[in-house]
C-alpha cells in the first residue's frame, strides 16, 4: 500500500467486452480466406497477383495517407487490407497491375480517407472502386474470375465455408445475407435470369456475405440493415436484366448505400429488435 | 419468473472470489475522516470539537432543521481535526477527522439488548426513529430513509427489497442476505409498516439460485403472507435501482436489503446507522471479500484489511465496475453510505484503451435497455450536431454504460453522452 498507485480519473464503465474493430475485421478477412484459396486454384498464379497486389497496395495507401496526414493510422485493424482483398475478387482476369492501384487509389484514398477515414466512408469501398474501373476502361473489363468460375464445387464451397465464417462470429445480423440471398432468387426467378443456376447462387452468397455487409455502410438499426439487404436484392434482380453480374450487384449497393441516411432517419430501434 | 423483457447483456459475475471468504468486521480501523454530507440541501455540520471524545455510536454532526440527519462515528476515540478542505472539482466540504484511542483495537459496537416494544411501534414513531438514527438510502442516492418512506396522500402498495446486484464482482446484499436473512426479512416488516405499504417483494437474480430458494423458505416458514419473492433475469442493467421491471417500480418504494438491515438493527438495537458492508474486492485485491466497515473509513484501510494489493491496480473505484466512480490513486476517498464496492483493478481489465472510429456494428443499439442508438448520438456529439442527439431522445439515456461496455471500437460513449445532454 505504500506505493502510490497510478490510476485514473476516468468515466464508466471501467470494464468492456473483448470484442474490439480489429478483431471483427480481421475475422471478415479470415471469412475470405477460403474464398482466396478457391480463387487462386481456380484462376491461377494470374489471381494470385492480383490478389497479393490489391490487398498489400490498398494497406500501403492508408499507411501512406495516415503517415502523411500525420493521424493515426488504422491500418493495423485491417480494415484496408480486407477492402484490397475484397476488391481483388471483384477484378477480372489479367487485370493490369496500374489498374489494380487505381483501384485501391479510389477506395482507400478517395473514398476512405478523404470523408475521414475508417467509419467515414459513405460507400462500400471495394465495390465502389470497381465500379469506377468499369467506367474508366468499359470495355476491357470482364467477369471476375470468382463469379466466372462460381458454379464449380471448389469455388462454391470456398464461398460457402467463408459465409459459414461469417456466420459463426456473428460479423453481421445472421438474417441480413439470407434476405438477400432470398429476394434476389425469387426475383430472378420472376424475371426469367434463372439460366445457370449454381453459378448464379455461388455469386449471390458471395455478394449477401462479402459485400452488403460492410457494416459502415449499412443503416444503424437491425430492420435498417435488413431494409437494406432487400432493396439491394431487387436492384440487383431488375439491374441484372441489362448489366453483367458483377456490375449488376456493384450498382444495386452503391444505390441502396444512397438510401443509408434516409434509411436512419426513419427506422428508429424499437424494442425487440436487438439481437 | 418474470419474463426477460428487456435488451442489455449477461456480464461475467465474478462475485465467487469475495463470497469464498467470510463477512469480516476489521479490528484494526485507526482513523475515520467522516463528511456530513448535506441531504437535499439540508447543512449538516459538525457537533464535536478538537479533542473531545466519541464512542462508536456517538453523534458527530447534527442536521441544521428536522428533516436532515445527524452522522455518527464508526470507532471509539478522539476528535483530531474539524476543519475544512477544498475539492479537486470545486468548493469545499467540512469533515471530522477520529484517531482510536491507545490500543487501536476496536471492540465490535455494542447493542446487544433488543428492544422489547419495537413490533408495537407506529408508522411515525418507525419513520421518526429512522431519522434520529440517521438511516440514509444505500443505493448510492443518500436520500433520508425517512423522506423515501413517507407520503402525503396514499400510501404506496408495495415495498421492494432489491437483493439484484447486476454489476460483476458486487456481492454486499448477497452475502448479507445469505448471512442475515432474518434480519433483513424483520426490517424489510418495519419498512413496509413505517410506510404504511401493504406487501414486501423481495427480487432475486436468477442467477442466485440458492438465495431465491433461502429467501423462499424463510417467507415460508415465518408464513410472511404479505411477503412475496420474485426472480429477476441477470441481464444488465435489469435489478439496477432504476432499471427494474415496472410492475415493481410503480406504486412502490424500493430498498436494498442493507436498508432493511439497517432499519432493523436501528428499531431493535438502537444502533444508529454508521457502518455498511462494501466489496473489497479485483484481481489486484490479495483477498477479496465483504466487510463491515464503517463510514469515513479510507480506501487504503480497507484494502489492508483484506491483505492489500497483489499488485498495483490500473483503477481503484467506488462502486462497481460499470456505473461506479473512479477514484484518486492515493486511496485516500472514504466509505460512504452510497459505497457498496471498492474494486482494485489491474490494466488487462480497467486499462486505457485505444479509441477507433465507430464501424457502425449496431452493438450498442442492439443491446441499448432504453432502445436509443447511441452510435447516432454519439456520432452527432462529436460534431457538436446536439440538434440530432436531441431527436433520438439522448435525455433517456439511463447512463447504465452497456453501449460502451459493448462497443468494439472503444469509443467513449458515456462522455459524448454527457457533452449531449450538456448541449441541449
Amino acid at each position: 500500500m505504500s506505493r502510490a498507485i497510478s490510476c485514473l480519473r476516468a468515466s464508466p464503465p471501467h470494464i468492456a467486452a473483448s470484442d474490439s474493430t480489429t478483431k471483427r475485421i480481421w475475422w471478415k478477412c479470415a471469412a475470405l480466406v477460403p474464398v482466396a484459396v478457391a480463387g487462386i486454384l481456380a484462376g491461377g498464379m494470374d489471381f494470385f497477383r492480383i490478389l497479393m497486389t490489391s490487398s498489400a497496395g490498398a494497406a500501403a495507401m492508408e499507411w501512406l495517407c495516415g503517415r502523411s496526414s500525420g493521424k493515426k493510422t488504422t491500418t493495423t485493424t485491417g480494415d484496408a487490407f480486407l477492402t484490397g482483398l475484397t476488391l481483388a475478387f471483384l477484378l477480372p482476369p489479367g487485370c493490369p497491375t496500374a489498374a489494380i492501384l487505381t483501384g485501391d487509389f479510389v477506395a482507400i484514398v478517395i473514398l476512405q480517407e478523404c470523408f475521414g477515414g475508417l467509419g467515414g466512408r459513405l460507400f462500400q469501398p471495394a465495390v465502389f472502386a470497381r465500379i469506377f474501373l468499369d467506367m474508366i476502361f468499359p470495355d476491357r473489363l470482364e467477369a471476375p474470375v470468382l463469379f466466372s468460375h462460381a458454379n464449380e464445387p471448389l469455388v462454391l464451397g470456398g464461398i460457402l465455408a467463408g459465409a459459414a465464417i461469417f456466420l459463426s462470429r456473428r460479423l453481421i445480423y445472421f438474417e441480413t445475407p439470407l434476405w438477400y440471398l432470398a429476394i434476389s432468387w425469387m426475383s430472378a426467378l420472376a424475371l426469367g435470369e434463372m439460366k445457370d443456376p449454381e453459378r448464379g447462387f455461388g455469386i449471390t452468397v458471395f455478394a449477401a456475405f462479402f459485400l452488403i455487409t460492410d457494416t459502415v455502410t449499412l443503416p444503424l438499426t437491425r430492420k435498417g440493415a435488413n431494409v437494406f439487404a432487400i432493396l439491394a436484392a431487387f436492384l440487383t434482380a431488375g439491374l441484372g436484366l441489362h448489366y453483367p453480374a458483377v456490375a449488376a450487384t456493384g450498382y444495386a449497393i452503391l444505390i441502396t448505400n444512397l438510401t443509408v441516411p434516409w434509411m436512419n432517419a426513419r427506422l428508429h430501434p424499437r424494442p425487440g429488435e436487438g439481437s | 419468473m418474470l419474463p426477460a423483457r428487456t435488451q442489455g447483456v449477461r456480464l461475467e459475475r465474478k462475485k465467487e472470489a469475495a463470497l469464498l471468504n467470510t463477512l469480516k468486521r476489521p479490528y484494526l480501523i485507526k482513523r475515520l475522516r467522516i463528511t456530513p454530507v448535506s441531504c437535499e440541501g439540508i447543512p449538516c455540520s459538525p457537533c464535536v470539537a478538537a479533542g473531545d471524545r466519541v464512542e462508536a455510536g456517538g453523534k458527530v454532526a447534527i442536521p441544521a432543521d428536522a428533516r436532515g440527519i445527524p452522522v455518527f462515528s464508526g470507532i471509539s476515540g478522539k476528535v483530531e481535526t474539524v476543519g475544512k478542505r477544498s475539492l479537486p472539482e470545486g468548493g469545499e466540504e467540512s469533515f471530522i477527522e477520529i484517531a482510536a484511542e491507545s490500543d487501536f483495537k476496536q471492540a465490535p459496537p455494542k447493542f446487544v439488548t433488543p428492544r422489547a416494544d419495537a413490533e408495537s411501534l407506529s408508522g411515525p414513531d418507525l419513520l421518526n426513529l429512522f431519522c434520529e438514527l440517521g438511516l440514509v438510502v444505500t443505493d448510492g442516492t443518500n436520500e433520508p430513509l425517512r423522506r423515501r418512506l413517507e407520503t402525503e396522500g396514499k400510501p404506496p402498495r408495495t415495498i421492494v427489497i432489491n437483493g439484484c446486484e447486476p454489476e460483476p464482482y458486487v456481492s454486499s446484499e448477497n452475502i448479507l442476505m445469505t448471512g442475515h436473512l432474518p434480519e433483513v426479512l424483520k426490517g424489510a416488516e418495519l419498512l413496509r409498516k413505517a410506510s404504511g405499504a401493504e406487501r414486501v417483494v423481495f427480487l432475486i437474480e436468477d442467477a442466485e439460485r440458492e438465495l431465491f430458494e433461502l429467501v423462499k423458505s424463510k417467507i415460508y416458514l415465518l408464513k410472511a403472507a404479505s411477503f412475496e419473492v420474485f426472480k429477476v433475469p441477470a441481464i444488465y442493467p435489469m435489478g439496477a435501482a432504476d432499471f427494474l421491471p415496472a410492475e415493481f417500480s410503480l406504486d412502490s418504494r424500493i430498498l436494498n436489503a442493507s436498508t432493511a438491515h439497517a432499519a432493523y438493527e436501528a428499531v431493535y438495537f438502537g444502533k444508529p446507522f454508521f457502518e455498511r458492508i462494501v466489496t473489497v474486492a479485483g484481481e489486484c485485491v490479495a483477498e477479496p471479500r465483504n466487510l463491515w466497515l464503517p463510514f469515513g473509513v479510507s480506501f487504503r484501510e480497507a484494502v489492508r484489511a483484506c491483505k492489500g494489493f497483489l499488485r498495483e491496480p490500473a483503477r481503484l473505484i467506488a462502486g462497481g465496475p460499470m456505473r461506479g466512480t473512479a477514484q484518486r490513486g492515493d486511496g485516500t476517498a472514504v466509505v460512504t453510505p452510497a459505497t457498496n464496492a471498492i474494486l482494485a483493478l489491474p490494466a488487462e481489465i480497467a486499462g486505457e484503451r485505444r479509441e477507433e472510429p465507430c464501424i457502425r456494428c449496431n452493438r450498442c443499439v442492439d443491446t441499448c435497455p432504453v432502445f436509443l442508438s447511441p452510435a447516432t448520438i454519439t456520432l452527432a456529439a462529436e460534431t457538436g450536431e446536439f440538434g440530432i442527439a436531441a431527436e433520438w431522445r439522448v435525455k433517456d439515456c439511463i447512463e447504465c454504460g452497456i453501449c460502451a461496455y459493448v462497443c468494439p471500437s472503444k469509443r467513449p460513449m458515456i462522455d459524448l453522452i454527457h457533452q449531449a445532454k450538456a448541449g441541449l
